[in-house]
């Protein structure tokens, strides 16, 4: 039996999120799970405390949810474990059609945080940057709190900020891909360009190295979903990103040694070679 | 008209619907948002509603009529990355 993770013995620092104080920094998507029963295991054992979750057109007919007995169970998960609901903009192709679906989606999860996506290619579902921002700019001045889902532009991303967004989600590597960071270059310029904007690595990372790697970069939270959905053990792999998340995290606060290309002992044994004989 | 069209037979009438997630639905004078959704049989506080790309909160579907032709959207909550 899979248990929630217990952060008391070396918890990472605390957050906030547009004003939301957070103690995990993994945030986990609710999609693609084998059984509403499995998808409730993998959200405690993570100890996410924000889950993503979407909207879609109704069937035809008067005919249920497709995902009613799913979303039932993660509500009922989150008033557990007072977990928070992100809802995301998945789909649209255009602001207009992102700004309509967050007003849908704050209705529908009483909640003004939207995860915005607005697509812009579909083979690697690359975030189109000029509809995005046109949706940020509009969906703050209806009073949301917007979470982007962005490239590691940063020029993009100071747009992003400019347009009222008090956190950036960069991705590491296309949606479902599990490739991991496949910039790193990028997303620590971007860390070191905006050294005190809230980020989330989102999307694209595959294993919980990939994970901790991204917060060693000094990135403040990542958001997954696939890597975790589609384990062979979803529960024991939710509980094995949560750990290194909060490694990454502890081991970017405790500060990290500069890499070098030459060796440098660790054993103060001096200079002198040892003889033997 | 064609050449051989018969000028005196009644025009052929298509019932009034408006299109419900793309579907047509009958239409009838003063039906709204509301009545739509009681009759799919929605769960009125499970949906979100948009009329021709506008979003209907829950408290105005009541008060919002349609028309001929006018396109409701319903949606629900599913699971999401």
């Amino acid at each position: 039996m899979t248990t929630r993770l217990d952060f008391s013995a070396a918890a990472p620092s605390p957050w906030r999120v547009y004003g939301q104080r957070l103690d995990s920094r993994f945030l986990i998507g609710s999609a693609g799970y084998p059984s509403p029963a499995v998808l409730a295991q993998a959200i405690t054992a993570s100890g996410a405390q924000v889950v993503t979750v979407g909207l879609k057109r109704e069937l035809a007919g008067g005919a249920p949810p497709q995902d009613g007995d799913a979303i039932a169970m993660l509500r009922g998960v989150c008033a557990t474990t007072g977990a928070r609901l992100l809802p995301n903009t998945a789909g649209c192709r255009s602001a207009r059609e992102a700004v309509l679906l967050a007003q849908m989606a704050r209705e529908l999860f009483d909640t003004p945080w939207i995860k915005l996506e607005v697509i812009g290619d579909e083979h690697t579902l690359q975030p189109d940057p000029f509809e995005l921002v046109d949706a940020a700019a509009h969906l703050t001045r209806l009073g949301f709190h917007v979470f982007p889902y962005c490239t590691d532009d940063l020029v993009v991303c100071r747009r992003l900020l400019a347009a009222g967004c008090e956190v950036l989600m960069p991705w590491a590597a296309p949606i479902g891909s599990g490739l991991g960071v496949i910039d790193p270059a990028a997303l620590r310029t971007l860390r070191a360009r905006l050294p005190g904007v809230t980020m989330i690595v989102d999307a694209g990372l595959g294993a919980p190295s990939h994970a901790a790697f991204a917060m060693e970069l000094g990135y403040d939270g990542v958001l997954l979903n696939s890597a975790v959905a589609q384990a062979v053990d979803p529960p024991q792999m939710a509980m094995a990103f949560a750990h290194a998340v909060a490694a990454g995290r502890l081991g970017y606060e405790a500060g990290l040694i500069a890499p070098q290309d030459m060796a440098r002992p660790s054993t103060p044994c001096g200079n002198e070679p040892i003889l033997v004989d | 008209m064609r050449e051989g069209d018969d000028v005196f037979a009644p025009a052929r009438v298509t019932p009034a619907s408006v299109i419900v997630n793309g579907d047509a639905h009958a239409w009838r004078l003063g039906i709204t948002v509301a009545d739509i959704l009681a009759e799919r049989g929605d769960d009125d506080e499970a949906v979100a509603t948009a009329v021709n790309t506008r979003f209907v909160p829950r408290g105005a579907r009541v008060d919002t009529p349609l028309w001929p032709d006018d396109r409701l959207v319903v949606f629900s909550a599913i699971v999401g990355g």
